[in-house]
């Protein structure tokens, strides 16, 4: 506002000056004797063009840029208030592709920018160290206990367990942590306190905000009451500060004391009492001013000390510091990870431009007699084009504020959708850092504007102030093809539109095949149960009495979920073979319905005694006996020395039985994997019981969990249906699928009103053309098909543009998930086919009007 | 009628700095002073002459007021600031090598 008055004043003097010389000059001819209009007009034409001495003054006066900035914007937004419709839809355009990419910024933000709301995020740290044999390792308890009383400087450590553990009824991951982890984050309470120093050993349970909402109803009398972990009664101490929900990728739902964290024994022992040196995780807080660098020297020169006394291999050569500042450490590789969704949103935007673009050059066509005029005026080029991206930037700024509206408002009902459509039992195993936006995500919309307004109004500007003068004032704007430009605009929009359309509809077959991929296992009634170690045997009890289960089988690893074990073995004809294992009870085969197709299965003898029997899987029999029968055969494994858990006694081992081939691992890696199965006492601890259930699984499964409970609390650490997995398994790709989708069929939207803004606009400039065609005896029928072929002939070369890219963009996503197909044809021919008769019906309306045209009226036109 | 020239270029700025060196003028009162000195024979263009006036007051080398003219009117009255002084010391000497090199030039070469 000032520096407006400010203007006006400088102008109002400059004025007058100019005025008060004019007077003198006139005073003196007066003087000389000249009458007075004589006297004005001679000093008038002495001095020149006052208006020209007036802008060079101003020029010289450096304000010249701010005024024409401010006058282009007026003449911007009186010129877009003129053509409503254009301005809306430019604006509109911009807005939904600018909030797309703002929504998809929001959850980079949120994961990789944003840093924790306590003291001084950007000095946490995560502590690794890596020991000589190249293992990344983490501590054993004593080590921290001694790294803290070294670190006299400034530096601190604190140690965190990670655990999961059933609170009520649902599954919760917390962690337990040290004794000063809170007083050295700085974590604030949101209510009651945060764990303390002095709470040891003692059952005391600090909830994440979201966890009290969710999970407690946002019970503000929880301080004081009593939840259950793992069977064991904590009392809850407080709720963690809003939005806090851990330092990790993955949020927590509650901390507990690590001295208290139960060990899920029949009896409740805590890991205090059981002396417990399982390994913990360090988060460290460096000094203030510390580098990551110092702090990684620091730490280095402190822990050879520590594993000194450890085997040579396993002592400490480099320390690994990441950032805890935000839920992802903002690396290179967490940029890679989000690189192909923020490229394909990106894709959208430019498509966007595109249109805009396209928008502007059919304004620029209509205005090139307002900017011929002004260019035969004396007006310059740089000035003009200045003037046409000032007016892009009219358009784009109220992109900033729809677009962060729109944006939030995609995060909401994308979280709302995912929730909606995951499969129920893998939801409560789903969690998402806060989403909210924040300045950083309000200037990334400005930025997104911006350059939308200079990608789409730069090209047109360029474009629209390069005519020739003397054409200009002929009133002849023909020159050139204006309409090339806008054609390559398509071309591209086809592409990119194409691209998209063909990623969708590859992932859409690859989500259907996964989903009717046969797993060979029977997973619809099927319970997998993980109970806790100790309380294995009483829970078996309880569940061979259950009248819920059908049948009962053991497993040390779950289809469907679990990796496998290797083991290296070899048989009489075949090479050393890396091979899947897994120790299964008798029933294994029954209950998943595995049938053997030779030989037999376990029986309760050798189950019992787990001799040395095994039952190779098809693939396996291929590839250890290529040529001959298995059964009979000897398997040896070669053994590594030593361990509880040895397979030493399977060194060799006869096969008695073959398993039909089934899915091991997640859906995706299919059934093709050779696996050997060794047999496991049902009641040996290990892992996993699978219950097959009478019926109506999913509610059976809900009374089963509530039995186990109240004859064995807290020793069920999950349960669930066998089917989830699967379903889990297809979701990320059904996820992406719907991704892609929309995507494509928005960029689709965009192509088409794209292809049809340029033939309509086609149609309006060959009117006399096809007017004298049309009098010289064309059909409608052939100035329509001379239209749409052209078009087609564009399209079509887009489109196989969109499929080269498609398929460079396949094999990288082949590359990088397995099973994906590198070339899935179907998917190319449908999205080629389908983008170019979409191309062609957009091509034909706008045609059709050209056949209707009266031949006489389009040659009198102009 | 005696001949009328143009102004080099770059010695307007000269010109306006030597007028304002003895007392405050207004615009139209340099350009009739250094027509009047120069026996009409520099002419300063109008057009020129208040843009190198506002330049000049940029780079600081003169600064302007608001005063009343001899004629009873309000006017915009230049005079030197100190900078000024010292740029037209070191552009007077530039000038008088210059014109004395190229007199030698003229006479000898």
């Amino acid at each position: 506002m000032r520096a407006l008055l400010r203007r006006n004043l400088a102008e109002a003097e400059l004025r007058e000056e100019l005025d008060f010389h004019l007077e003198m000059q006139a005073h003196k001819h007066r003087v000389a004797g000249v009458s007075d209009t004589e006297a004005r007009a001679r000093a008038r034409l002495e001095f020149g063009n006052v208006e020209l001495v007036k802008e060079d003054a101003r020029d010289v006066r450096g304000a010249r840029p701010i005024e024409d900035f401010v006058a282009d914007v007026r003449y911007g937004v009186r010129g877009l208030a003129r053509a409503p419709l254009f301005s809306l839809s430019a604006i509109l355009t911009i807005s939904l592709a600018v909030g797309l990419n703002t929504s998809v910024f929001t959850i980079f933000n949120a994961y990789v920018l944003r840093p924790f709301d306590i003291r001084d995020p950007y000095s946490l740290y995560s502590l690794q160290w890596m020991d000589r044999s190249g293992h990344v390792r983490d501590f054993a308890p004593a080590d921290i206990d001694l790294l803290r009383k070294r670190s006299s400087d400034g530096n601190d450590v604190a140690a965190y367990r990670t655990f999961t553990a059933r609170i009520g009824a649902s599954q919760a991951v917390g962690d337990a942590v040290g004794d000063n982890y809170f007083q050295m984050t700085g974590v604030r309470p949101a209510l009651g306190r945060t764990l303390a120093s002095y709470d040891r050993d003692t059952p005391v349970l600090l909830l994440s905000y979201a966890a009290w909402r969710t999970r407690f109803n946002a019970d503000s009398s929880i301080v004081g009451k009593t939840a259950s972990v793992r069977g064991a009664p904590f009392k809850v101490v407080g709720v963690a500060q809003e939005g806090f929900a851990g330092f990790f990728k993955k949020p927590r739902d509650f901390w507990i004391p690590i001295g208290a964290q139960p060990l899920g024994d029949s009896e409740p022992r805590t890991a205090a009492a059981a002396n417990d040196d399982r390994p913990v995780s360090a988060l460290a807080r460096l000094a203030s001013g510390t580098s990551a660098s110092q702090g990684r020297a620091f730490f280095e020169s402190r822990l050879p000390v520590l594993t000194a006394s450890l085997p040579d291999s396993a002592r400490s050569v480099r320390v690994f510091l990441t950032s805890r500042a935000t839920a992802i450490s903002p690396s290179m590789g967490a940029f890679l990870a989000f690189a192909p969704l923020m490229l394909a949103f990106g894709l959208i935007l430019a498509l966007a431009c595109a249109n805009v673009a396209n928008l502007l050059l059919a304004r620029g066509v209509a205005r090139q007699r307002e900017i011929g005029t002004r260019l035969a005026l004396g007006a310059e080029r740089t000035r003009l084009i200045r003037q046409l991206v000032t007016e892009a930037f009219v358009l784009a700024l109220p992109s900033v504020a729809i677009g962060f509206v729109l944006a939030q408002a995609a995060v909401v009902v994308g979280v709302r959708t995912l929730y909606a459509t995951l499969p129920p039992d893998l939801a409560t195993f789903v969690r998402l850092v806060p989403l909210e936006p924040d300045l950083r995500v309000l200037g990334f919309a400005l930025l997104a504007s911006i350059a939308a307004a200079l990608l789409s109004g730069l090209m047109p500007a360029l474009r629209a102030t390069r005519l020739s003068l003397a054409d200009a004032i002929r009133g002849s704007f023909g020159g050139g093809s204006p309409s090339r430009p806008r054609t390559m605009l398509v071309v591209g929009q086809v592409a990119a539109s194409s691209l998209l359309l063909t990623i969708a509809i590859t992932l859409l077959r690859e989500t259907a095949r996964l989903g009717r991929i046969d797993t060979g296992l029977r997973t619809r009634d099927v319970l997998s149960i993980e109970p806790q170690p100790a309380s294995h045997s009483t829970l078996l009890a309880t569940l061979r009495t259950s009248a819920h289960v059908d049948t009962l089988a053991g497993a040390a690893a779950l289809p469907l979920d679990m990796r496998f074990p290797t083991a290296v073995v070899r048989s009489d004809d075949s090479e050393r073979v890396t091979i899947l294992y897994n120790r299964v009870s008798a029933a294994y085969f029954n209950v998943l319905g595995i049938p053997v197709v030779a030989g037999r299965g376990f029986t309760r003898r050798e189950e019992a005694s787990a001799s040395p029997a095994v039952i190779v899987s098809e693939a396996a029999a291929r590839r250890l006996w290529p040529r001959a029968s298995p059964l009979g055969r000897v398997v040896r494994f070669e053994t590594k020395d030593g361990g509880a858990d040895s397979i030493a006694r399977y060194q060799n081992a006869t096969v008695i039985g073959v398993a039909r081939d089934v899915v091991v691992g997640s859906v995706d890696q299919g059934t093709q994997r050779p696996v050997v199965y060794l047999p496991k006492p049902l009641d040996a601890g290990a892992c996993c019981l699978l219950a097959r259930v009478r019926d109506r699984p999913i509610v059976t499964k809900k009374a089963l969990d509530e039995e186990l409970e109240k004859a064995v609390p807290g020793a069920v650490e999950r349960i669930d249906l066998l089917d989830t997995f699967v379903t889990g398994a297809v979701y990320p790709y059904r996820v992406a699928y719907w991704v892609a989708l929309m995507l494509g069929v928005l960029a689709l939207g965009l192509t088409l009103i794209g292809v049809y803004g340029v033939v309509g606009y086609m149609v309006s400039q060959r009117v006399r053309e096809l007017g004298v065609r049309m009098a010289l005896g064309a059909r409608p029928a052939d100035v329509v098909r001379l239209m749409v072929s052209h078009s087609l002939t564009h399209a079509a070369g887009g489109a196989a543009a969109g499929s080269v890219l498609a398929l460079g963009v396949a094999r990288l996503v082949a590359a990088n998930v397995q099973g994906m197909p590198v070339f899935d044809a179907p998917a190319f021919v449908s999205a080629f086919v389908a983008v170019v008769s979409a191309c062609f019906l957009a091509a034909l309306i706008p045609s059709r009007r050209a056949a209707t045209l009266d031949p006489m009226a389009a040659l009198r036109q102009d | 009628m005696t001949t009328r020239l143009d102004l080099l270029q770059g010695t307007l700025d000269l010109l306006i700095l030597r007028t304002l060196a003895g007392d405050r003028r207004h615009g139209w009162s340099i350009s009739e002073r250094i027509q009047e000195i120069s026996n009409d024979v520099l002419r300063v263009n109008q057009g020129s002459l208040y843009p190198a006036l506002h330049r000049l007051e940029r780079q600081g080398w003169i600064r302007s007021e608001w005063g009343v003219s001899e004629l009873g009117r309000r006017a915009r009255f230049y005079s030197l600031t100190s900078a000024g002084r010292k740029q037209l010391r070191e552009e007077s000497e530039q000038w008088a090598q210059f014109s004395a090199a190229v007199g030698r030039v003229m006479r000898l070469a």
